[in-house]
């Protein structure tokens, strides 16, 4: 097996470099014949990492305990199903997943790459096999996932328990997926830059790749929020830890690419901008990728740690380098020659979104980096976490929240500020209403208020779009409202869609203003048939049960729950401790509604059963889960291709391009 | 949100109310009272919050499941209901683990930089917003050009009389294909 993985990686090292020089010295020499070898190398090279993937799996069912990789995550008693956990758990095996994944991208990118990215694709070639080639070279020398020690061990190690877990099923791969994936565009831009391109022809591309990698790194994020909330045991799902922090600083700048990137489509403008965002956004994902990897700052969720990531540093640096270098050369091609017709406007807003993104972007980093500033100038180590992003981070993103409650309604171009205000209006009243509403019912700390009225206000804003579009339908082609609605939504699927997006925000916000200000928890040490009280609920100790399993001991309790006297039903939080890794893994009882959360952890148990109860109380986060699931639908919606249209839609801005030429 | 007529209100109006709200509301931010009542132990848990525990990366002892974060709320507790003030329990712990024991460095000295830059970045980015602003509006020939090209409404030409008929019904004549532009 070991042979196989290595020498298929060897293979797929000798295949990036003939794609890249291929296409490179075809295009520069004028042989189309070489180009189209070349590309026909990355088509090829999904198969070959999918080879060496596919020995590595096959090492770990057969247990070749002689593989290093195999030996140091996984062992005898190991599920089969964890293989796929395994196959990542570590640095090595996931450095190989990202090769394989980011080679399936790239085939899909040049093979499924538009008419109007064509004449670029070879040089977009070239930055996507450098890019691959980094991480299989990496392998190769640093990081060999096939390296076999000299005696194979009589068992394994077994995998990091933390990992045992079905978000763990999703999360990581998913995570990774998002950062590699920003390479995507990021090749997209620079081989256009490299070509000699205005930039206008390839925003329709980087839009469609920009939408997706958008999504996947939104869905890491919440798949990694939901695999703390139920793992971790604090009753939280964000601690603005470094590696999450690595993994929201590229998404901060891939949002507000996927906004201005629809100002250039539509007005031809922000050409260098978008550039920037991109290359500023493939930035913050190597370094997101370097975080995981042994990084500087300690984290709970780097797995593999290892002196690698200077090498990714050192890639991160010369590849930023490079990039601007490029974008410095074709600066004069970039400039657009149209303007901004009016401070108030859907492009000035979609501005303003984007400076926003990046201040959150640079509070993120002033926050990592601090420590770092602090210890080299005044010798102290300080810890810059949770209090200070609440603080400074939490207003920025209201106000993004605001912005997305008034954007949308601004048109294009030119606004006035009476069609601002008449279009606010409803919004307003609505935002008004809650508010008062809110402060009847008894809250009050005026923060969460805002933030619920600032909900409310985005919300009615999308809800009047939607039924002022319904009813006019309705009314001129005689549907129903339903059938209108979704005829409404089909008719412009980039721009419903992306409302459904803003709606998943919405939820998100309201989830996490109920969650951060009204959460309550207690600690209780309860022995079996006590009770204990906590706001609204109740909870009954009702048993203790420890299984003892093979790697594994499963101690948990059962509890009784009642809400305002009602029972319902059990729970049974606990922990898992693995003898191998001294290490114990909390698993919360969590019983979920639409208003909140009952969580409660259980640790500590006594000779008598007698245990450490932690029970909380977090209001709306259920809604943070749920958000995700819109979030993605609204994406496919907006990206769902459109048949007959798709054509005419990328005409449109080359029809302006030719429109600027004859004023001039 | 269902009425069918939208009953015209003076802009202007409708704009001060809205200040008006922004602004007590704001105001109310300001002044009103933090929190209600701090009990005990909701001090002892802000103060949880507040301390990061020594030997695990980067979580407060309120996260924290080892040995040393529970004694560490015992001791927060017992200090705290020995008269202690807040300032006083965290001096307690850093001088015994360093700086580095408090989640966020405190508002002063060197490290008042901290909290200093965010907000000086923010300004200096709304500062280069205006100019970039105002650069990219000075180009009134291509202004009119612009505005006389029109704009290339909606790609469905199908949808186009609803989309008059929306403009119409928001009584927002300039607004042009602000209604069904295409990439939302």
């Amino acid at each position: 097996m070991a042979e196989v993985g290595t020498g298929a990686l060897l293979l797929a090292v000798a295949l990036a470099v003939y794609a890249a020089v291929g296409s490179g010295l075809g295009q520069w020499r004028g042989v189309p014949e070489l180009v189209a070898s070349g590309r026909n190398a990355t088509y090829a090279l999904p198969v070959v990492l999918g080879v060496s993937t596919g020995a590595l799996v096959a090492a770990f069912v057969t247990h070749d305990f002689s593989i290093r990789y195999v030996a140091a995550h996984s062992n005898l008693a190991l599920d089969p199903w964890l293989t796929w956990v395994a196959l990542y758990a570590g640095n090595d095996g996931s450095l190989l997943f990202l090769a394989f994944v980011f080679s399936i991208l790239s085939a899909v990118a040049v093979w499924k790459a538009p008419a109007g990215v064509r004449a670029a694709l070879p040089h977009t070639t070239v930055v996507l096999m450098l890019i691959l080639l980094f991480y299989v070279a990496v392998m190769l020398t640093m990081a060999n996932p096939f390296f076999q020690t000299a005696v194979a061990p009589l068992d394994g190690q077994g995998i990091n328990p933390l990992l045992t877990h079905p978000g763990m099923f999703l999360h990581p791969p998913v995570q990774m997926a998002g950062l590699i994936g920003v390479g995507v565009p990021f090749a997209f831009a620079m081989g256009h830059l490299l070509a000699g391109g205005t930039g206008d022809q390839w925003v329709a591309v980087a839009r469609t790749w920009g939408l997706a990698v958008w999504a996947v790194l939104t869905g890491g994020l919440l798949l990694g929020a939901w695999w703390a909330y139920t793992i971790l045991g604090w009753g939280g799902y964000w601690g603005w830890d470094p590696v999450e922090n690595g993994g929201l600083l590229p998404w901060l700048p891939m949002t507000a690419f996927i906004h201005s990137v629809m100002v250039q489509r539509r007005r031809g403008i922000f050409r260098m901008w978008n550039v920037a965002l991109i290359i500023l956004a493939w930035g913050f994902a190597m370094y997101g990728m370097f975080m995981n990897r042994g990084g500087p700052i300690p984290s709970v969720h780097s797995f593999g740690q290892s002196t690698m990531g200077w090498t990714f540093l050192l890639f991160l640096g010369a590849t930023l380098l490079g990039a601007f270098a490029v974008f410095y050369w074709r600066y004069p091609r970039l400039r657009s020659d149209r303007s901004l017709d009016s401070p108030l406007s859907r492009e000035a807003a979609f501005l303003l979104n984007n400076l926003f993104f990046l201040l959150i972007a640079f509070v993120v980093l002033w926050g990592v980096v601090y420590p770092l500033v602090s210890q080299t100038f005044q010798g102290v180590t300080v810890t810059v976490g949770r209090p200070y992003y609440d603080t400074i981070a939490g207003p920025i993103f209201l106000a993004l929240v605001v912005l997305m409650g008034v954007g949308p309604l601004l048109p294009w171009r030119q606004a006035s500020w009476r069609i601002l205000a008449r279009a606010l209006r409803m919004p307003m009243g609505t935002a008004l209403a809650t508010a008062v509403l809110l402060v009847v019912v008894g809250l009050r700390s005026p923060l969460p208020v805002l933030a619920f009225a600032v909900c409310a206000m985005v919300t009615a804003g999308i809800v009047r779009e939607w039924a002022k579009g319904t009813r006019v339908r309705r009314r001129r082609g005689n549907e129903s409202y339903p059938v209108a609605f979704l005829r409404l939504l089909a008719s412009n699927r980039p721009r419903y869609g992306g409302y459904i997006v803003h709606l998943a925000i919405v939820m998100l916000a309201f989830s996490a203003t109920g969650s951060s200000f009204y959460s309550v928890q207690r600690d209780f040490s309860l022995g079996v048939g006590e009770r204990a009280t906590l706001g609204p609920y109740e909870v009954e100790y009702l048993s203790t049960t420890a299984v003892p399993r093979p790697d594994r001991l499963e101690r948990s309790a059962e509890v009784q729950v009642y809400r305002n006297g009602v029972p319902k039903g059990t729970l049974n939080p606990g922990y898992v401790y693995y003898p191998s890794f001294d290490m114990s893994a909390s698993r919360a009882g969590i019983r979920s509604t639409p208003v909140e959360d009952l969580y409660i952890i259980a640790s500590e148990f006594g000779e008598d059963g007698r245990a450490i109860f932690r029970i909380y109380v977090n209001p709306l986060v259920g809604w943070m889960w749920l958000s995700g699931l819109v979030m993605l639908l609204g994406t496919v919606v907006a990206l769902w291709p459109e048949r007959s249209r798709a054509s005419r839609r990328v005409e449109r801005p080359r029809s302006e391009e030719r429109g600027v030429a004859t004023r001039a | 949100m269902v009425g069918i007529s939208v009953p015209r209100l003076d802009a202007s109006r409708s704009g001060s109310f809205f200040l008006v709200f922004l602004a007590a509301l704001l105001a109310w931010s300001a002044c009103a009272p933090v929190a209600p009542e701090m009990t005990l132990e909701r001090r002892a848990q802000a103060l949880d919050k507040s301390l990061i525990c020594p030997i695990c990366p980067g979580e407060t002892i309120d996260q924290s499941q080892v040995a040393l974060a529970k004694q560490m709320q015992v001791a927060v507790r017992d200090m705290l209901a020995e008269g202690s003030n807040e300032r006083e329990i965290q001096d307690f712990f850093v001088e015994r683990y360093g700086e580095s024991v408090l989640a966020a460095p405190r508002k002063e000295g060197f490290s008042l930089m901290v909290w200093v830059v965010p907000p000086l970045g923010m300004a200096g980015g709304l500062v280069a917003l205006y100019f970039v602003v105002r650069a990219m509006s000075r180009r009134p020939e291509q202004r009119r050009a612009a505005v006389t090209e029109g704009d290339a409404a909606s790609d469905d030409p199908g949808l186009a009389p609803y989309l008059e008929m929306v403009d119409r019904e928001m009584g927002d004549a300039t607004s042009g294909a602000g209604g069904g532009s295409p990439d939302g």
